[in-house]
């Protein structure tokens, strides 16, 4: 059963971007009139999640599912051109990008005007309009302890007064009234964000539904927990009805100003030309209704796809041989029915982390850096595309995914999969061989190599892999069995040897990098990695406009990591989706979680219910 | 048995209750034959055991997925429509101003040669029933899995029957305030639907594997036992041979151990056997929910969790093979069981 | 018969109590840490702290005990640790979807198997008792997980007989639509082993002094058996089937997850996966309660109805 793709993944979602050159460049989602949705009611995208959502108030799920929905119901002030390659960073509920000032510490955002929620009762029958408090009650809402924000330790590190006022929080309560030094609004329509420091990466912070706008009246008449199930934006579609774990009803937001679909294509890629070409000038949203179910269960997923129970799908790995051929390319049986297929490649990377603080692996002596780099030569990341992944993953040479930017198709790691140097490097560390033909220390001591694992089929699959591995060295492994929360709690006190996770959705390299970095030593760096040098370095690419300097800061962090052998990285994931005959322009973009609004469905190809 | 009035006995020793029985056993040809698959069965557990039979079930003697010998028309796909990877055409590392602490061993390691005269594996295309998806024969692993399975489903039942005999013959025989207390154990335990409390406890259980499926599966499944237990001694210790043995100053322990517990012997026997089916059949859910035997091991359990996608892309000669497995065993255990039961106790109607 | 329900009542008491510590014991002793489970992947310690103190981890265990006591017996358990629905909410709105599947197998089996188990004792030593024993023992050797792939893939993708999962909104839609391959399966899976039960509850029947007066009346034996005979099983039957109504609402945790139906098994499993520890208590103890409820209403029944049992 894959709960999710990957093994215990964590679904991180800061965001950023690279270009904020190209914000001259960009491209309006053209405005049009307020308060006119050309969405049909007949069009329904009906689609399915391979595991539960949790809760719909987006500054405090981090789970990838809620967040899909959540970016439909929320806007944001900026998010990304639907398009354009590389990724783009366009206003959505701002006017335009904003001004940076004061030595690139303050953003100025100009709200556009009339864009307004959908109705709820809590705004007793008025029409509610987005203004710029709404921001700043939102991003404050992420200092409110109760919250308990996935996203504040970001948040933390960029925004001014944000730690100092989390901590007064945890003592005193949330006072929203307070005026903050950071976020705050000068008039209804202008909003401003103070730094600690110039960031090159902010903005892409908040393309992220966790911050699109909320109403305060909404959250405070729902309740903490109410708010989970009624959230209420001024996004393209509107929450309809809500079985927990089961069923997600949408439907378009009449108050959501539609616009004309106008996006260039990246003329090297055919798949975005042809969808370009096909929806070029429509009125959008056009899809009126959104039903999403939950299937867990990839052989029911993948039979509601082919029984056309559901319009589009992500094939789920172990039926990819249903829907592809050896050369990747639609299967001429579901080709000649009209299926049509999006491929791309995802912005996660997977990897196994080991543990500088363990005392069987970790530590920084030539001995042990050897014998890490030793185990990650002779695991087979081949293998594992080939076989757990059906070849349907790129092998990674760097932490950072082809389609974030910050990716340099160049680099080439110093590490590949060679049982022959990983045995020859661990006889010249006096790793020497017992009776049974297992290494020992080189002071004579056992050796055993504990990785920890949860009981999903993917990781039972990996273990078998990995054992596979370490017996070509001659190494002794031990397959630890755990729930995911003790693993996490062992993970965050670095008392976890070793554990193969995934890092999706980082908008940034900065954010893929981070995992290595001191600073986040009981949060996501499992690895405890702490070395001065990555460190600075980390500063320096936090800080690094775009150009060679950066580019070989970046180069640094990667080699440093190789060297010392802090993760093992596997492979970066290559979707397939694929979409009935009747859904147009189905595609999607690495960094934005979904893309209802510009999608349609041709209504006499079948697509009404 | 006839009493012949020539005997030179005239009043001859009744043949015991398991002659009798014995008697009535192999008359039954269904239950006869449904032990001899048994036997078989602990005797292929026990070879495996031994690590005579199947040892080498982990080698990847095949290209992953191969299909059986007899079943040509599957078509071997290999794993994955793509068998060429993409590859990066040059692959000399980037350079970066990073010192590396084991740069000379590095170097060094990097010269290595493969040692001469050293083989390629050569990989079968076909295997009698086929591979799984790394290339490892269905059928020695069907054989292991038995092992684990079998083991398991014995270990756990023995487990619920010690437990579930122990406190029932206790609680039976001396009545009172202990058997108050274990009555109210079992009405604890028994309120609580099994699947559910086996869920709860392996929600809770740090470790996972086959001890923890025994503890799991074994703590759950002892209340039948206590109820018959706890019956039977209740019967029995009324009866006259009991109070006979009393007469004579037998202590509880005695009483309870050495004459009433071979006449019940039989209940424990039948009940015994049903529970190993149970748990065996416990197994391949529990083994579903991810909580059964670790990689080293495989059994039934797995290996039908592993091929349940399977079959939708045309694999399906691991279900196959474990499910034909699984079937054989338990189906002639529970007919043993059955011929047990009406060989033990005539007073069963057929 | 006041006094039999009052004491019977009386003596759930202690087994209620049992089944709290039992609970108590496993997710609060042996359970580790649910701070964690609260807490995500990406929390700090600052941030598990506070939730170990909202959660009172911090007391000391005869405190949280209490505090368990007291949620118990005002039946509010609190909220789901991963999706913040609270308890008693979940357990009303996945009820129904379980009832819906599980109401309509569990009648139409009943009487199935009652049928059969009566055909069958009518039958009783001949080979085709024999053999159909046999089939049934091998029904019951065969996985249910092998059941239900195999019924999915044949019945529903290759046959196309069937949709393959999913649940719809009203009643109707759900019965005819989307229930009956999941309750065909349950019944594949069900017909042998209560088939099997009945019949030794037939068979208690068929040796009783009523069913040879009647044979020796001249009554057929079809009369004696479909009318007389099953009149009277019908007792143990029912009693059985109502004690177990409560372990099969969870039973089918499996035709849930499979099906995609929104039922209380199916989120037992995702309780369990999740660590979502207030779900699985409450689950136990709510089930545990109806359990014995159940046990009490069959008891009753049977005392009840069948005239030759005394009520002490």
């Amino acid at each position: 059963m894959l709960r999710l793709v990957l093994p215990a993944m964590s679904t991180h979602w800061p965001r950023r971007c690279l270009a904020a050159w190209a914000c001259v460049a960009s491209l309006m989602v053209g405005g049009a009139q307020a308060g006119t949705n050309q969405a049909d009611p007949a069009k329904v995208l009906r689609m399915a999640f391979p595991a539960a959502e949790t809760g719909f108030d987006p500054v405090r799920v981090s789970d990838l599912y809620s967040n899909i929905v959540n970016g439909g119901i929320f806007q944001p002030l900026v998010t990304y051109d639907w398009m354009a390659r590389p990724s783009t960073i366009v206003p959505d509920a701002a006017q335009a990008l904003p001004e940076i000032s004061e030595g690139g510490t303050l953003y100025t955002f100009k709200i556009r005007k009339g864009l307004y929620f959908s109705a709820d009762p809590a705004f007793k029958g008025q029409a509610r309009e987005l203004t710029a408090q709404d921001f700043v009650y939102t991003l404050l809402r992420h200092i409110d302890p109760k919250n308990k924000s996935p996203r504040v330790a970001d948040l933390e590190d960029k925004i001014e007064g944000f730690a100092a006022a989390r901590r007064q929080a945890a003592k005193e309560g949330m006072n929203y009234e307070q005026r903050h030094p950071g976020i705050y609004a000068s008039d209804r329509y202008t909003l401003h964000i103070r730094l600690v420091r110039a960031d090159r990466n902010f903005l892409t912070l908040l393309t992220n539904p966790y911050a699109g706008g909320m109403a305060r009246e909404v959250v405070e008449a729902y309740g903490p927990e109410g708010i989970m199930a009624h959230p209420v934006g001024t996004g393209p579609y509107v929450l309809d009805s809500w079985v927990r774990g089961s069923k997600i009803k949408l439907r378009a937001n009449p108050t959501y100003p539609g616009f004309a679909w106008n996006f260039k294509a990246n003329p090297q890629d055919a798949q975005d030309v042809a969808i370009a070409t096909r929806l070029q000038g429509r009125s959008m949203p056009q899809i009126g209704r959104v039903e999403i179910s939950i299937i867990e269960e990839p052989q029911s997923m993948w039979l509601a796809f082919s029984g056309k129970e559901i319009d589009i799908v992500t094939v789920p790995p172990s039926f990819i041989e249903k829907a592809l051929d050896r050369e990747n390319h639609l299967l001429p049986s579901l080709s000649s029915t009209g299926v049509q297929m999006y491929r791309s490649v995802e912005a996660d990377i997977t990897y196994q982390f080991f543990n500088m603080r363990d005392p069987v692996i970790g530590g920084y002596t030539p001995e042990k850096i050897a014998l890490r780099r030793a185990i990650i030569l002779g695991f087979d990341v081949d293998e594992e595309i080939r076989v757990i992944r059906k070849g349907q993953a790129i092998r990674a040479q760097q932490m950072v995914s082809p389609v974030i930017p910050g990716h340099d198709a160049a680099y080439r790691s110093i590490v590949r999969f060679s049982p022959l140097q990983a045995n020859a490097l661990l006889d010249q560390f006096g790793y020497k061989k017992d009776s049974h033909g297992y290494r020992m220390h080189p002071d004579g001591k056992p050796l055993v190599f504990t990785i920890h694992s949860s009981t999903s089929s993917i990781d039972r699959e990996r273990d078998e892999l990995w054992k596979k591995s370490m017996g070509r060295l001659g190494i002794r492994l031990q397959v630890k069995k755990d729930k995911f929360a003790e693993m996490l709690k062992q993970g965050k006190t670095c008392s976890l040897s070793s554990w193969g996770l995934g890092w999706i959705g980082a908008s940034e390299a900065e954010f893929v990098m981070g995992l290595l970095s001191s600073k986040t030593i009981g949060q996501s760096n499992y690895a405890c990695f702490a070395n001065a040098e990555y460190d600075q370095e980390f500063e320096r690419l936090k800080r690094l406009p775009e150009g060679p300097e950066r580019a070989q800061v970046l180069r640094n962090l990667y080699r440093i990591m190789e060297v010392y052998g802090a993760l093992g990285l596997s492979s970066t994931r290559i979707s397939t989706r694929l979409s009935q005959p009747h859904v147009e322009g189905f595609r999607q973009h690495p960094l934005v979680t979904n893309g209802w609004q510009f999608m349609d469905i041709r209504p006499s190809a079948g697509g009404e219910k | 048995m006839t009493l012949s009035p020539h005997s030179d006995n005239p009043v001859q020793a009744s043949p015991g209750a398991w002659r009798l029985a014995w008697q009535r056993f192999s008359a039954d040809r269904i239950g006869m034959w449904s032990a001899c698959i048994v036997l078989c069965f602990l005797l292929l557990v026990a070879l495996t055991a031994m690590g005579l039979v199947a040892a080498d079930w982990e080698k990847e003697v095949a290209i992953g997925h191969a299909p059986p010998t007899w079943a040509t028309s599957a078509s071997s796909k290999g794993a994955g429509p793509s068998q060429q990877l993409p590859d990066v055409l040059d692959y000399t590392p980037s350079h970066a101003d990073v010192t590396d602490p084991i740069a000379k061993e590095w170097a060094q390691a990097q010269r290595a040669v493969k040692p001469a005269g050293e083989k390629p594996d050569v990989l079968a295309a076909h295997l009698p029933m086929g591979a799984d998806k790394w290339g490892r024969d269905v059928l020695s692993k069907t054989i292991k899995g038995a092992e684990t399975s079998v083991l398991v489903g014995l270990a756990a039942a023995l487990v619920a029957t010690v437990l579930g005999a122990v406190l029932g013959a206790v609680s039976g025989w001396f009545g009172g305030w202990v058997d108050d207390l274990s009555n109210w154990l079992y009405n604890v335990f028994h309120a609580i639907p099994g699947i559910l409390l086996i869920l709860a406890i392996a929600a809770v259980l740090d470790t996972k594997g086959s001890a923890a499926v025994v503890v799991i599966l074994g703590s759950t499944s002892w209340t039948g036992m206590y109820r018959l237990m706890r019956g039977e001694f209740m019967k029995h210790r009324e009866r006259e041979y009991v109070r006979a043995a009393d007469a004579i100053g037998a202590s509880n322990m005695r009483r309870m151990f050495v004459h009433i517990l071979p006449n019940v012997s039989h209940v424990i026997l039948v009940q015994y056997s049903l529970l190993t089916v149970a748990c065996i059949k416990a197994e391949v859910i529990l083994s579903y929910l991810g909580f059964g035997v670790p990689v080293d091991g495989v059994s039934w359990g797995t290996m039908l969790t592993e091929a349940q996608n399977d079959l939708l892309v045309g694999i399906w000669w691991q279900l196959l093979c474990a499910t034909l497995a699984m079937s054989l065993f338990v189906t002639a255990l529970s007919l043993l069981t059955d011929a047990l039961r009406d060989a033990l106790d005539p007073k069963v109607v057929q | 018969m006041h006094a039999y329900v009052a004491r019977r009542l009386w003596q759930m008491l202690p087994t209620m109590a049992g089944v709290i510590l039992l609970v108590f014991f496993l997710f609060n002793w042996v359970g580790g840490d649910p701070a964690y489970v609260l807490a995500g992947l990406m929390s700090n310690q600052e941030q598990i702290e506070s939730i170990r103190t909202a959660m009172g981890l911090n007391e000391p265990l005869y405190v949280q005990l209490w505090i368990f006591v007291k949620q118990v017996a005002t039946f509010d358990f609190g909220a789901s640790w991963t999706t913040g629905e609270s308890v008693s909410q979940l357990f009303a709105s996945r009820l129904p979807a379980s009832l819906t599947l599980m109401l309509p197998l569990l009648v139409i089996e009943t009487v199935v198997c009652l049928v059969l188990a009566v055909g069958l004792s009518w039958v009783r030593g001949s080979r085709m008792d024999r053999g159909v024993m046999v089939l049934f023992t091998l029904l019951m050797s065969v996985s249910i997980l092998v059941f239900i792939i195999l019924g999915q893939y044949l019945l529903a993708y290759r046959w196309g007989l069937f949709p393959v999962q999913g649940w719809g909104d009203s009643l109707w839609k759900n019965l005819s639509t989307y229930a009956p391959l999941p309750i065909l399966l349950g019944l594949l899976v069900g017909v042998a082993p209560h088939t099997r039960l009945f019949r030794t509850f037939v068979l208690d029947e068929v040796d009783q002094d009523y069913v040879r007066t009647a044979r020796a009346k001249g009554l057929s034996e079809a009369r004696v058996m479909f009318v007389h005979v099953l009149r009277n099983a019908l007792i143990p039957v029912i009693t059985f089937v109502i004690s177990n109504i409560p372990g099969l609402l969870l039973g089918a945790f499996l035709l849930e997850r499979f099906f995609g139906i929104p039922g209380i098994g199916r989120e037992i499993i995702l309780a369990v996966e999740r660590s979502d520890f207030p779900v699985i208590k409450a689950v136990t103890v709510y089930v545990a309660l109806a359990t014995m409820v159940f046990n009490l209403l069959g008891d009753l029944l049977y005392r009840l109805t069948d005239p030759r049992v005394q009520l002490r």
